[in-house]
């Protein structure tokens, strides 16, 4: 066992790290004259070279890739977009056509008022009227005419449409999503690449960095 | 030409240069992931430290601090990633059983290496292999870091004190117990270290 106040200094030693002067002359002369710490200097070399010849397997390394950055802007607007479409749509959905109507005419539903023209309805005969129609509309009765109140003016909503727009929406979400899922993939398969050639020749147009969901990325 | 610093390089990405991030991907890629493999022995736990701690260099660029060094930086981001790894797995991977990355791996598997043609001395060297590895494993946590960092990854003791936060006589201290229980289960593997 070295000198309990040498033992630092012996690793410094050991591995060159003692700049020249009076301590590295002092310790070199100590070394001289203790038996104890000229074998457990001698001890620790030897450490080292088991450590160094014994150094495991290195598997070879993959190549790291980082890609470009996709539009975060365009990529959470479209997103939003369709966000807000399906509230929309699925608000119609259960039959709240009135999503469709103009504000002003929304507020106009909640109060009782009719007149000659059939112009308002209330609430309760508002989705009674919607209901009707809609089983009209299945049966084929074409669009709505008459004495239909507000909603005669604007393009009522048949079961038909309201399900094919839905149909739209979902394809273009789960479109969305996997092109999201093959984006995490591709980012995560880029790492595995293996053949140079490959690299060599994509590697400067991949240069860049994948950071899709960093609101603080720049876009390119 | 004067080849521009890693500090340079990263100063530059922080400026929407991304070029110059992959500049310094290219450059550290190696070095990393042979330094993730180290510390967990595992290809695909080191392939994953190596890109979160990238992906981590690029978020956090803009908290580097000029005239600090990026390579210590680095490191650190780096061995916080392999020792959030080691928590979770609760142990010290060293022999794993997949045949291409076994600690006793033949030679031929090693990156660059050619086949020994002498099959005793290719054993004798697996053997070696086998018991320092073992020997790590008795190692307290600390005291493997820096044996990685010094031995394998080359730093300065000072760099590793910087890497580790702590002062750079523990480092020492860490580094001469590190060697000397090395040695020590080596002797109880009935392997002459001198």
């Amino acid at each position: 066992m070295a000198c309990e106040n040498r033992k630092e200094s012996l690793v410094a030693l050991l591995y060159g790290e003692l700049a020249e002067g009076e301590e590295l002359e002092s310790l070199k002369a100590h070394v001289s004259a203790c038996a104890d710490c000229r074998r457990e200097i001698e001890n620790l070399a030897a450490a080292r070279r088991w450590l160094g010849q014994a150094e495991p397997a290195m598997p070879p390394v993959p190549r790291v890739v980082v890609l470009a950055p996709r539009s975060t802007t365009r990529t959470w607007m479209s997103f939003a977009a369709g966000l807000v479409s399906a509230a929309i749509l699925v608000a119609a959905g259960f039959g709240a056509a009135r999503t469709l109507v103009p504000a002003r005419s929304r507020a106009s539903i909640e109060t009782a008022r009719s007149d000659g023209n059939g112009a308002w309805l209330p609430r309760a005969d508002f989705e009674k009227w919607i209901e009707s129609h809609r089983s009209e509309s299945q049966e084929g009765a074409g669009s709505l005419t008459g004495s239909a109140p507000m909603l005669a003016r604007e393009r009522p909503v048949s079961p038909q449409d309201l399900d094919a727009a839905l149909s739209r929406l979902k394809r273009r979400l789960d479109r969305q999503q996997a092109a999201e899922v093959s984006y995490l993939l591709q980012e995560i398969a880029a790492s595995e690449l293996r053949s140079d050639t490959q690299i060599d020749r994509t590697q400067r147009a991949l240069q860049y960095v994948a950071l899709a969901s960093d609101p603080s990325a720049a876009t390119h | 030409m004067v080849q521009p610093t890693d500090e340079d390089l990263l100063l530059a990405a922080r400026s929407g240069d991304t070029d110059s991030f992959g500049v310094l991907v290219g450059r550290w890629e190696g070095p990393l992931f042979r330094f993730a493999y180290r510390m967990l022995k595992r290809r695909e736990d080191a392939r994953d430290v190596c890109q979160d701690t990238f992906f981590k260099v690029f978020r956090k660029a803009d908290r580097f601090n000029e005239g600090a060094s990026f390579s210590t930086w680095m490191y650190q981001i780096a061995l916080n990633l392999c020792r959030d790894r080691l928590r979770h797995r609760r142990r010290w991977h060293v022999v794993d059983t997949s045949p291409v990355e076994n600690a006793s791996a033949p030679a031929a598997q090693v990156e660059g290496a050619a086949a020994p043609s002498d099959p005793a001395a290719a054993l004798e060297a697996r053997e070696r292999r086998e018991a320092v590895a073992r020997a790590l494993v008795s190692l307290s946590p600390e005291q493997r870091e820096v044996l990685v960092l010094k031995e394998f990854e080359g730093l300065k003791f000072r760099e590793i004190a910087a890497i580790l936060g702590c002062p750079e006589s523990t480092v020492k201290s860490r580094m001469y117990y590190g060697l000397s229980s090395l040695r020590e289960a080596l002797v109880r593997e009935g392997i002459d270290a001198l």
